[in-house]
Formats: structure tokens, C-alpha cells, sequence
């Protein structure tokens, strides 16, 4: 009885392991595999170039919201289908190394921090 | 059945080891051809003429060494005469790092470097330490130490020379950091071009201290696995042993797969007290052919095939990512398009067609004009992700060194990727080189500008850019000074400028050159490729520049046009 008590107790927790362990799997797998959009900007002169690639939430996609640290963030709208939004001039006389974030704002009304890194600009 | 098996597992065993001895007894077997007089004598023409002037060269540094250390005896070292002293002999020995004064106990007491970047006046050590006998026994000539790390992380040898105080008492040592690379590379490209030759230089101990392949400078000729070659090992010990000669052996060609037969001649240069260098010319510059190669792509092709590899790494682990990258078979090769990856620090993490060089640090990875080409990409791609451009060797034109244009990304704060094509429109590509005296010329310029924005201020150093007739021209060269702001204090190719902020001009590859110019400047300075619309036609042409920092927030530069 006991010695059935114990197996069981074992099975048990095998089995929630490798639920945890394939849960949490799953979940960074599908954090790699899967983003709401995936984004990237870059400098170019005065100006900020956010590309815009791929994601399951493409679609939904209104706006992008660039933020750059120390300056009021920078929303713009996201027409169907582009590939890239130029914020013209946004970076003018930035100097130095700060960081940079790009929101996205849904259809729904959510907003989602989509890229966050840090820029030299100079 | 058993012994029928036991008998063929027999048999095929034996078929192994004789194979094994037959392979083994192959890659000794190959014999060294033998070489003409004639083309020694052609060799030897090449070399000896080079390491005369390499002597004078050290001569002449040695003795500026020993001039300024005199000027700085019994001089206090709050004195302001000091860092001007120190300026003037950085810029008249164009291919050092940095001087520096250090007191009996080999600590610094100061230097031309931006202090605080590396090491703290009061705090920071020198390298080697030498005795007041030491010294003694140098007499007037410069004590040369052996190759090793200075400052910033760059690798070379320091001349040192004692100073004393008013009362003629050993007081401390005056000390410049000599790059070898900027030393020797100029030589080598004029070799390179004009006579299909090459050089390497050794310490008598086997130190490789200049290669035009960085990746071979700081390895041992005795000790390192990688020169395990008989012919080689015997000619490296005929060449440590005299002072001058001839030979041949085998090594690796450019592919570091195939070996080939390289012919060499030797002479030996003594740089100053206690060190003497086998500078070794070699013939295995081979004839640059053209393959039949598909058409290069274009830059957006190349930025496509990158963003390609940027959603992968993106959209997978790291080491997935890497893995798909160095897979010679996958999906990231295209023609003559591959996927690099670096870290931030410089280490290689993918580089496909050379997996011997994963892991290995490529910091200090210099192109023959000087241009850091691992610090230009992690600048690069800090800034979001880009394009740069540095000489590197072309394995479809027999790896003939020529114009790179590479497209970076950052994956994340900690590596980046790229890929590259090769630019044969530009002349650095169609056998024009910078000779090493105009880019002394360059850096001469620069740092004299450096030096009289300290003595006659930066307001006469901008009258004299903008004055075509000034003491601080020279033919061909174009000095410019922006400031940490981008704005233009002077420029000599663009007067028009002076005044305006250029930090949001780009050129067509989309680059900020005034951004790449701050950044390097606030580096520390060095080498960079810039493309300019040249007036007056204003058409986009190549340039090579070179940047100092003036003070915390100017910054002084010059550039040639290429071509």
C-alpha cells in the first residue's frame, strides 16, 4: 500500500514536471515564434526608420508609438501593408546614447511594447 | 561464419592502417622546388631597401624620443609644457599610439590619452619595468620592448627613455606606444601592389608582431599549433637563428584549406636597445585572376538577405540561429552572400566558410588602411543597424584584397549579424592604394591640429582650415572640424559648410558620415571610409579619413579622395 502510495506520488510529480517544463517551453517558443509584430529601428541621418516584418498581430497594427528617451514619444500612423515608418527629423541634435522604445497599438486598443534597445546615436 | 567474418574485419583493419601510413607518408613526401638565383636576387631587390627605411624610421622616432625626453627633464608634471610636449611628439611619430611619462615605480603621471579611458593618471602601470641600469646601459638609443597589449586593447611595443630631475637624477621614463600595424602595413600594401610580395615580422623568440593576416599577429612560429609544417618548422629555425637568408616552405594558402609553396628572404632590423626584428618577404601573392562569378547583388538585396537572417534570429534561440548561419548548406548562403555574427566585444560566432575562427576575438581586426573593421560594425550596428565599408580578401579574385560593403543588424545589446559584397567600382578594388606616406601625411595633419588648437587655440585652428594657403595644408588632403553636436567648425573640400549642422546629411547608403565622425572621434579616433558627393561636380566618390578628438567636444579630421 505505502510502496503504491510512494509510486504514485512519484508519477505524479514526473508528470507536473514535465508538464511545467513543456509548458514553459512552449510558452518561449511560442514568444520566439510567434511576436505580436516584430519590429526594428534604425538611424539614419536626423532620422529614425522603424521596419516593420512580421507577426500574427500584423494585421491589426494602427499605429506605432516611438519613444526616445528623454523626448515626448512620436505616434505615427501604420498604413496597410507598410513595410517601414520614417520618423523625419526625430532625431535631430541627438547626441549620446539613449534608450529607444517602439509601442504598437492595436485595433482593439491594446498597446504593446514591441522593441526596446538602446541607440548610440553618435 | 565467425571466422569468415573475424577474416574480412581482419582485412579491412589492415587496408586501414596502410591507407592511414600511405596518407600520413603523402603529406610528408611533398618536396620544396627549388627557386632560381635570379628570383632571390629579385626578392632581395624588393626587401632591402624596405628595411633601411624601416631602421630610419626607428632611428628617427628613437631620436625624437630622446629629444623630448630631454626637454621634459626637471620639468614639473602639473606643468602645462608637459601635455604640450607629449602632444608634438605623438604627432611627429605618426604611427604611435600614445606617449606617456611615468615616474620610478613605472606609474603614470601623464599622457596624451584622453585620461580616464583606460588608465588613470596616478593609477595605471606600464607594461614592462626597466632598471636605472637598464637605462643606463641603453645610452642614447631607445629601449624597444616586445610586442604586446597597450592601451585601448591595441597590441604593439613601446620605446622608452629616461628622464630626469633638475638635478640630474633619475626621475622616471618617457614611453611612446608604437603600432605595428600602422608601422608595417603601409610597406606591405606597397609590396602587395606593386610587386606581388608580402611581409611578416618576428622577434628572435618567434613572436609574429605584424601579418597581413591580423588573425596570425601575437601567435609564436615555435610553440603555436598552428605552424606545424616540417618545412615550415626548419625554415623558421634558419630564420630566428640568422640575421639573414633564403628559403622555402609549405603553408597554408589564403583558403587556410590548401597549402602551397612559399619562397622567402629575410633581413634583420634592430629597432633600438635590446630587440632586433627578422622582417621576411614572401612571394605567395598570387596573380589576381577573374573567376566567372554570378553578377554582384545590390545593396538592397544585400539589406534584404540580412533582414532575412534578422527575423530567423529573432524567431528562434540564438543557438539555432547561429547553427542555421554556419550551415555551408543552408539556407543563409546565396552566391557570394553569407551570414556573419560577432558579439559586441568582437568574438566570431558565425562565419561559415572560415570555422576555424569561431570564438576567436577579432577586436583589434584592422584593414590595410587602417580602418578597425570589427569596431566600425559593432558602431554600426549600435546605431540600429547599417552599412560599412573595409578592405578584406576577395576568394572569387584570388583573395586579392579589395572594397567590402557590409550590412550590420543588431540582434540584440550583445551580438549583431551581417553579410557583405564586394565593390569593384571603387579603386581600392582595381589596384590604387594609399601609400603609407600620404596616410602618415593624414594622420601628421590631424594630430598637428590637435596639437595647435592647444597652443594657439581652436578658433586659428579653424582659420587656418579655411585658409588654403596656411601652414597646416597639405596637397591632397582636406582637414575638417566638427563638433559633438555636428556642427561644421571648418571644411576645406566643403567651405559652405562651416557653421551648419550636418548630423542628418546621409549619403546614398543611407550613412550619416558626421555621426560615424563624432563616434569615432569619441573613441578615441582612428581610421574610417566615408562616400561624399566631391564638389564641384558634387558626385558621390569614395574618401578615407581620419579623426582625432581636439577636446571633449570638437573634434578635428582630414581626408583624402580615393581614387
Amino acid at each position: 500500500m505505502a510502496i503504491s502510495l510512494v509510486i504514485t506520488v512519484i508519477l505524479i510529480l514526473v508528470a507536473s514536471l514535465g508538464g511545467l517544463l513543456f509548458g514553459a517551453s512552449y510558452i518561449l517558443d511560442q514568444s520566439l515564434s510567434d511576436p505580436d509584430v516584430l519590429v526594428h529601428p534604425s538611424l539614419s541621418g536626423n532620422d529614425i526608420v522603424v521596419t516593420i516584418y512580421e507577426g500574427r498581430r500584423l494585421s491589426e497594427l494602427m499605429q506605432l508609438s516611438l519613444e526616445i528617451e528623454g523626448y515626448a514619444p512620436v505616434v505615427k500612423d501604420v498604413p496597410s501593408g507598410a513595410k517601414e515608418i520614417v520618423y523625419s527629423s526625430v532625431a535631430v541634435q541627438t547626441t549620446g546614447t539613449r534608450n529607444v522604445g517602439v509601442r504598437g497599438i492595436f485595433t482593439d486598443g491594446s498597446v504593446k511594447l514591441l522593441k526596446v534597445l538602446v541607440l548610440k546615436f553618435t | 561464419m565467425i571466422r569468415y567474418l573475424k577474416i574480412v574485419i581482419t582485412g579491412l583493419l589492415l587496408v586501414l592502417i596502410c591507407t592511414s601510413g600511405c596518407i600520413i607518408f603523402a603529406e610528408n613526401s611533398t618536396e620544396l622546388k627549388p627557386v632560381s638565383a635570379e628570383q632571390i636576387n629579385r626578392m632581395d631587390a624588393a626587401l632591402y631597401p624596405l628595411t633601411y627605411l624601416i631602421a630610419k624610421d626607428m632611428e628617427q622616432a628613437c631620436c625624437l624620443v630622446g629629444k623630448t625626453a630631454r626637454e621634459l627633464d626637471g620639468v614639473p608634471t602639473d606643468d602645462p609644457a608637459v601635455e604640450l610636449t607629449l602632444l608634438k611628439l605623438r604627432r611627429d611619430i605618426p604611427f604611435s599610439f600614445e606617449a606617456g611619462l611615468f615616474d620610478k615605480n613605472d606609474t603614470l603621471i601623464a599622457s596624451t590619452e584622453d585620461r580616464g579611458k583606460t588608465m588613470e593618471i596616478g593609477v595605471g602601470k606600464a607594461t614592462h619595468h626597466y632598471t636605472e641600469e637598464e637605462l643606463k646601459a641603453a645610452g642614447p638609443a631607445c629601449i624597444v620592448s616586445g610586442y604586446s597589449m597597450l592601451l585601448h586593447g591595441d597590441n604593439g611595443f613601446t620605446f622608452t627613455t629616461a628622464v630626469y630631475d633638475a638635478q640630474g637624477n633619475y626621475n622616471g621614463t618617457l614611453r611612446v606606444g608604437i603600432n605595428t600595424w600602422s608601422l608595417f602595413s603601409g610597406i606591405n600594401e606597397y609590396l602587395r601592389n606593386e610587386y606581388g610580395y608580402t611581409i611578416w615580422v618576428a622577434q628572435p623568440d618567434g613572436l609574429v608582431i605584424y601579418d597581413k593576416d591580423t588573425d596570425e599577429i601575437g601567435r609564436n612560429l615555435i610553440t603555436d599549433e598552428l605552424y606545424v609544417s616540417e618545412t615550415l618548422k626548419d625554415a623558421v629555425e634558419l630564420i630566428l637563428k640568422k640575421e639573414s637568408g633564403n628559403s622555402s616552405y609549405l603553408f597554408y594558402d589564403s583558403t587556410w584549406v590548401n597549402s602551397t609553396q612559399t619562397n622567402v628572404v629575410w633581413d634583420t632590423v634592430y629597432p633600438g636597445y635590446g630587440m632586433e626584428w627578422r622582417i621576411v618577404l614572401t612571394d605567395n601573392v598570387p596573380a589576381k585572376t577573374e573567376t566567372e562569378t554570378t553578377a554582384t547583388p545590390t545593396t538592397e538585396e544585400l539589406k534584404s538577405f540580412v533582414e532575412k537572417a534578422y527575423v530567423y534570429a529573432q524567431t528562434h534561440t540564438k543557438e539555432e540561429a547561429l547553427h542555421a548561419f554556419n550551415d555551408k548548406n543552408g539556407e543563409f548562403i546565396n552566391g557570394e552572400l553569407y551570414i556573419f555574427a560577432y558579439s559586441m566585444e568582437g568574438d566570431v560566432l558565425s562565419i561559415p566558410y572560415q570555422p576555424g575562427l569561431i570564438g576567436v576575438n577579432r577586436w583589434i581586426r584592422e584593414d590595410p588602411n587602417g580602418i578597425k573593421i570589427q569596431q566600425r560594425m559593432i558602431a554600426r550596428a549600435q546605431q540600429g543597424g547599417g552599412c560599412v565599408n573595409y578592405m578584406t580578401a576577395n576568394p572569387d579574385h584570388q583573395y586579392a584584397q579589395e572594397f567590402k560593403l557590409s550590412y550590420v543588424m543588431p540582434v540584440d545589446d550583445t551580438w549583431f549579424i551581417g553579410a557583405g559584397i564586394y565593390v569593384q567600382e571603387n579603386p581600392l578594388s582595381q589596384n590604387h592604394y594609399v601609400t603609407w606616406t600620404k596616410r602618415q601625411d593624414l594622420t601628421y595633419q590631424v594630430r598637428n591640429m590637435q596639437y595647435l588648437a592647444k597652443t594657439e587655440g581652436i578658433p586659428a585652428v579653424v582659420a587656418m582650415i579655411n585658409d588654403p594657403s596656411s601652414d597646416l595644408q597639405i596637397e591632397g588632403l582636406y582637414p575638417f572640424s566638427v563638433t559633438e553636436n555636428g556642427i561644421h567648425l571648418a571644411d576645406a573640400l566643403n567651405p559652405e559648410l562651416a557653421g551648419t549642422n550636418q548630423l542628418g546629411m546621409t549619403n546614398s547608403l543611407g550613412m550619416s558620415i558626421v555621426r560615424e565622425v563624432i563616434s569615432l572621434a569619441q573613441a578615441g579616433g582612428g581610421w574610417m571610409y566615408g562616400l561624399l558627393e566631391i564638389p564641384p561636380a558634387n558626385e558621390e566618390q569614395y574618401v578615407l579619413i581620419y579623426v582625432e578628438p581636439i577636446d571633449a567636444a570638437t573634434y578635428a579630421g582630414s581626408l583624402i579622395i580615393l581614387g
